[in-house]
């Protein structure tokens, strides 16, 4: 099952992007961007009641 | 088709408001870009094979997606789009689906003036072949408005490459969307659940969707066998209401199209990708143009990775990255981003080499409808 993790800036500290673990070595860094598909699909799985990881 | 008919045709589409360069919407309909490479085992939404062709999978099967080299003879076609079935799948749920989608920005599809009194017919021509005969089905799904219209092909002859055209005809109503998010979606299916065949198919004019009345009743089960593949090649979508032959272009072309969507940077092993700086001790960064140039939206940064996938080097350091990079700062035309190398770096902001070290490490950018 695939998993999202939040990840922040180094440079900031702030929230710059969403990793999602596809197994397998597979994964996609995704961008905070509301025209990415894939960043659709996360907020989709959020308002489905999920929550990713916290960033480090 | 003849020269006399061919031409009379094209001077249809040009009085209905088509023809002329650029005339199919389609994008890499000669399955000539295949960036992902070949993939096997997808029993879900994917994309794999040649670019923009996805499939879509629901409950029925698994399947191998590849660039083929079977072709229709003599049409100046060097690659297909083949389904192949390698888990069959003989009983057809009510919610089960297997198509082949193309997806299309808005803005690309203004010419159709679709939902004004101006609107035009749209016609699809396309090369298929499969061992499987029998009927399938073709639609175009308005995603802005939830309107559809779908018509029925039939392949008669087995393992035989056969010309289809279709046109589906003009919709004054619901206009598309002018911006980048998907406003169409054509969509070969190849099997479908009751849910999609239970109704009254939609067949002679763009109506608001009911799923039921989607796909024909008669339709095959690509999933029933194993032995069954479907090949796709020569895909136009043009305005007006007859086929014109395909509009060839240059790999080139193809290529800088896909990327609006696609860009893969590096698959396999000591691959150059760029030159990243020491952030700090511990962070890399790296900083990538996207090579085929602008992106159809902040693209996902798409990555397989492992024990020393990445190596960061140069200056007498050589270490390797083991886990993901992240991107931290990003336009549609450029991408920085973060790894953690094995080693200690200098706090100076040396500069070093990234390249692959691992025949399966993967990075690509993809900003997909």
């Amino acid at each position: 099952m695939a998993t999202y993790k939040l990840c922040n800036s180094r440079l900031t500290g702030e929230l710059c992007s969403i990793l999602k673990n596809e197994g397998n070595g597979r994964f996609l860094s995704i961008p905070i961007a509301e025209d990415n598909t894939d960043y659709q699909e996360y907020l989709k799985w959020v308002a489905e009641g999920n929550t990713a990881e916290a960033a480090d | 088709m003849s020269k006399a008919a061919e031409l009379a045709n094209l001077i249809g589409n040009i009085n209905a408001g088509g023809g002329g360069v650029n005339r199919n919407v389609i994008i890499n309909g000669a399955m000539n870009v295949a960036q992902r490479g070949d993939v096997t085992g997808k029993t879900a939404a994917s994309y794999g094979g040649p670019d923009r062709f996805a499939v879509g999978i629901t409950s029925h099967g698994t399947y191998a997606m590849s660039q083929s080299s079977t072709v229709p003879s003599g049409k100046g076609f060097a690659n297909s789009y083949k389904l192949d079935c390698t888990t069959a799948d003989t009983s057809v749920a009510a919610g089960a689906e297997v198509t082949i989608q193309h997806k299309f920005e808005g803005q690309n599809l203004q010419t159709l003036r679709k939902g004004t009194s101006e609107a035009k017919p749209i016609t699809a021509t396309f090369y298929c072949r499969s061992n499987l005969t029998g009927t399938f089905t073709l639609e175009l799904f308005d995603n802005d408005n939830s309107r559809q219209c779908s018509k029925n092909f039939t392949i008669s002859s087995a393992d035989t490459w056969e010309f289809k055209s279709i046109t589906f005809p003009a919709d004054t109503t619901g206009a598309f969307d002018d911006d980048n998010a998907q406003s169409a979606v054509l969509v070969w299916w190849l099997a479908a659940g009751s849910d999609f065949t239970s109704g009254t198919q939609n067949t002679s004019a763009f109506a608001s969707n009911t799923n039921a009345n989607r796909v024909s009743s008669s339709i095959v089960n690509m999933s029933s066998s194993t032995d069954n593949e479907f090949l796709l090649t020569g895909v136009q979508l043009e305005v007006g209401q007859n086929p014109t032959s395909f509009e060839h272009k240059s790999f080139a072309q193809d290529l800088h199209e896909c990327g609006r969507y696609y860009q893969l940077i590096a698959h396999g092993n000591a691959l150059a990708m760029g030159i990243g700086c020491d952030w700090n001790s511990s962070t890399a960064e790296l900083c990538l143009d996207h090579p085929l140039g602008a992106m159809r939206a902040n693209p996902t940064l798409d990555q397989v990775t492992g024990g020393n996938y990445f190596t960061y080097t140069g200056g007498g350091l050589s270490s390797g990255i083991d886990g993901a990079f992240t991107i931290e700062h990003q336009t549609t035309v450029m991408s920085a981003m973060y790894a953690t190398p094995d080693d200690t770096l200098s706090t100076d902001g040396s500069s070093r080499l990234m390249k692959t070290s691992n025949s399966a490490a993967y990075m690509a950018f993809k900003a997909e409808l």
